[in-house]
């Protein structure tokens, strides 16, 4: 009865990750590693194991609706996959030699910097309208474009930094491997504030990278024995219809006071996180 | 979510990619149902956070018990965007050199770091 009670607690958790996560565009695993480890008791390399597969499917549901629409620069989408796939590889093995409480430690630093990003969000909108000179002349190989319903025009971009966006991808692909997140809380402001690319077009070739990313780690963790499959399944549905959900309500991230909330969530998660990295829960 | 007319804002490559990418979502998820229906309706108890080895999931894939419906559905998950990585590798194939050795780069990372770590 208590096996059946925890995965119900997993079930209605997952949901709710999966309307906050399409709300907030991440893909959740900053917040299901820490229920699943505080909130059930399941080790932190199980439960990191069990987020890289249910972020498969946030980011392949949102990656799929993205491409529909155009907002995925595919060829730097694919050219980054080979930094985060690098980064998602070593982290994962990493994870073998560490202990489960300095993985929390790592976890916890994490969060508390998602608190900032989250509350301070920088975000610059980039784009050379279709009248600009230097629109007709792309300088880079990335460069992207894509159709903004809300401006009602093209919004044609240059890429730039690359070498730097390759960098913040291997970090980010390196924090996926190693705590079972997916990282675009590193790509996508290194791709929005470095490297010049829109934030919709940020967000959803980081959408697009995750899958792949998650799935380099994923097969790491396979081979170590440590995906639980009944545990992950219930959470991958969870997150699936949180997700479904979540688009359906369409509520935007609006105004800073909710983003404040979130901020303020992530940081007392982490504290709790650092109190039990220390045994004292 | 199947894409309607009026959305069609996506080249052809983009389009079969997003259709692998949901219908990978979809059949895994669909498993993952039958798994755990069948769990509910037999007998068999489990470990709440039992992990398997990949032994272990591949005789239970090929056994189809409940364990093995559900492995099978996260074997599929996995595999969906490497699917994407080989249609991405083909379709670009003497168009596009970067997205024809990119892709092959990229699994090859995938597959030495299964290897390796077996």
């Amino acid at each position: 009865m208590v096996v059946v009670e925890t995965l119900l607690i997993l079930l209605v958790a997952s949901v709710f990750i999966g309307i906050i996560g399409s709300m907030l565009g991440i893909g959740g695993g900053i917040f299901l590693v820490p229920i699943m480890t505080l909130g059930l008791g399941i080790d932190i390399k199980v439960a990191a194991a069990t987020s890289l597969v249910a972020i498969i499917v946030t980011s392949s549901t949102s990656a799929s609706k993205f491409l529909r629409q155009g907002f995925v620069n595919v060829r730097l989408g694919m050219f980054l996959e080979m930094f985060t796939v690098s980064g998602a590889i070593i982290g994962a093995v990493l994870v073998t030699y560490l202990t489960p409480q300095s993985i929390e430690v790592v976890f916890g630093f994490v969060l508390i910097y998602t608190a900032f990003y989250m509350w301070l969000r920088k975000e610059v909108e980039h784009g050379l309208s279709e009248g600009d000179p230097s629109a007709a002349s792309p300088a880079s190989r990335f460069d992207g474009s894509f159709h903004d319903d809300h401006a009602g025009k093209t919004c044609r971009y240059a890429v730039k930094n690359i070498p730097r966006g390759g960098a913040a991808s291997f970090v980010a692909g390196n924090l996926s491997g190693l705590i079972g997140v997916g990282g675009g809380i590193v790509k996508v402001p290194a791709m929005n504030l470095w490297m010049g690319v829109p934030i919709k077009a940020a967000t959803a070739t980081s959408n697009f990278m995750i899958g792949v990313t998650a799935v380099a780690s994923a097969l790491v963790y396979l081979s170590n024995g440590l995906i639980a499959p009944v545990v992950t399944s219930v959470a991958a549905i969870g997150i699936f219809a949180g997700a479904i959900l979540g688009s359906r309500i369409m509520v935007k991230m609006a105004g800073g006071t909710l983003r404040a909330v979130f901020a303020l969530v992530l940081v007392v998660i982490a504290v709790l996180m650092f109190v039990r990295a220390g045994g004292l829960m | 979510m199947p894409p309607s007319p009026d959305e069609q804002k996506s080249s052809p490559v983009e389009n079969a990619l997003q259709m692998v990418l949901y219908g990978g979502v979809i059949i895994s998820i669909a498993l993952f149902l039958i798994g755990l229906l069948s769990f509910a309706v037999s007998s068999q108890t489990f470990v709440l956070s039992q992990t398997e080895t990949l032994d272990e999931i591949l005789h239970s894939i090929a056994s189809l018990s409940p364990m093995g419906i559900i492995s099978l559905g996260i074997l599929i998950l996995i595999a969906t965007p490497i699917v994407r990585i080989l249609m991405t590798a083909v379709y670009f194939a003497n168009r596009d050199r970067l997205l024809t050795v990119v892709p092959v780069i990229v699994l090859s990372l995938i597959v030495a770091g299964f290897v390796l770590s077996m």
